[in-house]
């Protein structure tokens, strides 16, 4: 037996904070979007956003195909509440405040998508655009407590 | 130390570990690509780290399982260099799954402007049910994906067990979220709403619990889970069955046989009825293995595997392989929880979408390409798709290496099965698994040459 127990409250809440404060930083700075350190921030935004747009917010290891049983014995499953309650309110929040209730998430994620690729690429952003993601990051990161 | 100052340690071992798996080799990929993600991942944690508060308990508890997930990761990449596994079968897999599992939507893209496939790393692992594909979770911050391939260390050889890998595939494929929201709809869809059993919570637990047609050896499991985990009715779908993770071994299941053929049931059926010989269990996450088998000897039928025709010697052999594969069906009727049309439109929909990743659709299999095979392993000689022939060059004979056709490995495996099945006391098991792991090997080598050959051409 382990020397705990340990429970995995990893709903990233405080990952995707720092991370969306680093993003609202690149649309002003694009030059250090460039490189190694931003990148896997920007990736990780990135696949956020992605889930977000598919509503596909399993992200479970599963067992192998012939893993019937825990460990071997019999037993109930575990109730841990969903990792993305929190960050998904503080999307929706960011997403209706940044582009207003009636821009489908479709829509509101492909934007903020495009600049993130531009940002890896250090290209230059509409002025729309980096006004719409800074918002949004604001918001998201203030949302996410 | 404080939790945090531990965690920042941490940090230092996990490089120093990092530094220390340069001292083995990783097969043809190297190690380069590993290890500047792991350093790139651990960068990262520790300026997470380094920016929270001593105080933000969640903070660092969040942070420590990000490393707890990269260091099991950089663990698991350190063993795969023990290489103890079928690399020939691996080499043919990863090419008919990288482009199923590359995530078409990201940052990180090639020169090209292609989605990098992700890195995988391969080990193996103690018993029979450690066939698993470990997949990086969206929430870990990475670059690139790394998949991590567990093999059974005692099946090494056993490569037509290894098509179940093809249902762990899909898992894989699941997880990156564009295919996540397509691969549900289809399921949710056109297989459960369109269930009699499935169709809610309640339609379920009444599916298990109607004492008058439920099989008695699902009874006797269900007042076991009763007696030691007080679960009935009541509370089954709730504190019992992960319904959701239900689907996905289903779709799993469909995605296997879908990129494997025959040779996935064949395996399925074998492995499945190993550990569950009832095929009654009732999993949290896995429904009944009677009702992923039938599903999938339903499937098979629907698709046709069993209706080629071959030479009346072959033919033995074949009647014999699905003859095998029929007695592990449940002729209860209670286990085929879905019906021919049901599964008939899912094998349609989830064709779709294999089919627009290269190579990762088994195509249909023919007698033309199957039985010379067959006939190959049953001459104990290893299934390939070329004959070593002599030719005269300037009045002398000398090797020619006439390549015929390119032969799928999926193909080596049908053959494998069928031959298998043929009851030649002098071919068993084991012996069928080597000659294939080797007609898969010589056909690696002949692709290979002939890649050398094609580059040299141009």
């Amino acid at each position: 037996m382990s020397i705990m127990s340990v429970s995995r409250p990893d709903a990233s809440t405080s990952m995707y904070k720092h991370f969306a404060s680093l993003i609202s930083s690149y649309v002003d700075a694009p030059a250090n979007s460039v490189g190694a350190d931003a990148a896997i921030p920007i990736e990780s935004i990135f696949k956020l956003l992605e889930m977000y747009r598919f509503n596909a917010f399993k992200d479970e290891s599963r067992r192998g195909a012939l893993a019937l049983r825990a460990n071997g014995h019999l037993s109930r499953i575990s109730k841990t509440p969903s990792w993305h309650g929190s960050v998904l309110n503080a999307l929706n929040n960011a997403k209706i405040d940044t582009f207003g209730a009636e821009t489908s998430t479709e829509d509101a994620v492909i934007e903020l998508e495009t600049v993130l690729k531009k940002l890896t690429k250090n290209q230059a952003l509409e002025e729309n655009h980096k006004a719409h993601t800074r918002n949004f990051f604001v918001q998201f990161g203030n949302s996410l407590g | 130390m404080d939790a945090r100052e531990f965690l920042l340690n941490e940090c230092a071992n996990l490089n120093t570990v990092l530094e220390e798996t340069l001292r083995y080799e990783y097969g043809v990929e190297g190690s380069r690509i590993f290890f500047e993600e792991c350093l790139n991942r651990l960068e990262l944690i520790e300026q997470l780290i380094n920016a929270a508060s001593p105080t933000s308990s969640t903070a660092l508890s969040e942070y420590f399982y990000k490393l707890e997930e990269l260091s099991s990761l950089i663990s698991r990449i350190e063993r795969s260099s023990l290489k103890e596994y079928s690399w020939p079968f691996l080499e043919e897999f990863k090419e008919i799954s990288l482009s199923a599992c590359t995530d078409p939507n990201t940052t990180q893209v090639d020169e090209n402007g292609n989605p990098y496939p992700p890195q995988v790393h391969v080990l193996a692992e103690g018993g029979l049910s450690s066939y698993l594909i470990h997949v990086d979770g969206r929430r870990i911050p990475s670059k690139r994906r790394i998949l991590t391939i567990f093999f059974p260390r005692t099946l090494k050889h056993y490569v037509l067990l290894h098509p179940i890998l093809g249902h762990e595939m899909g898992h894989a494929i699941f997880s990156i979220a564009a295919y996540e929201g397509l691969l549900d709809k289809v399921v949710e869809e056109y297989l459960i709403q369109k269930s009699r059993f499935f169709t809610s919570e309640s339609s379920i637990a009444e599916w298990l619990y109607t004492t008058s047609v439920t099989p008695k050896s699902v009874s006797i499991f269900l007042s076991v889970i009763e007696a030691e985990l007080e679960i009935d009715q009541s509370n089954v779908m709730t504190d019992y069955i992960d319904f959701v993770a239900w689907k996905e071994e289903f779709l799993c299941d469909f995605i296997g046989l879908l990129m494997f053929g025959p040779s996935f049931l064949a395996a399925q059926c074998d492995l499945l009825y190993s550990i569950d010989s009832t095929g009654s269990e009732i999993g949290n996450y896995h429904p009944p293995t009677a009702c992923r088998v039938n599903t999938m000897i339903a499937a098979a039928q629907i698709l046709g595997y069993d209706t080629l025709k071959f030479d009346t010697d072959i033919q033995i052999a074949v009647d014999a392989f699905w003859k095998s594969i029929l007695e592990k069906k449940q002729l209860d009727s209670w286990f085929d929880v879905f019906t021919n049309d049901q599964i008939q439109t899912t094998l349609t929909k989830l064709s779709a979408f294999l089919s627009t990743h290269k190579k990762a659709l088994y195509p249909q299999p023919t007698t033309e390409r199957i039985q010379p095979l067959i006939k190959q392993v049953l001459k104990k000689i290893p299934p390939v798709g070329y004959e070593f022939k002599l030719k005269t060059v300037d009045g002398e004979l000398t090797p020619d290496l006439a390549f015929d056709y390119s032969v799928d490995f999926r193909d080596i495996l049908f053959a494998g099965w069928i031959a298998a099945s043929a009851g030649d006391p002098s071919l068993n098991f084991e012996d069928a698994n080597k000659l294939c792991e080797y007609g898969i090997l010589q056909q690696r080598a002949i692709k290979m040459m002939n890649a050398e050959v094609n580059k040299g051409a141009v």
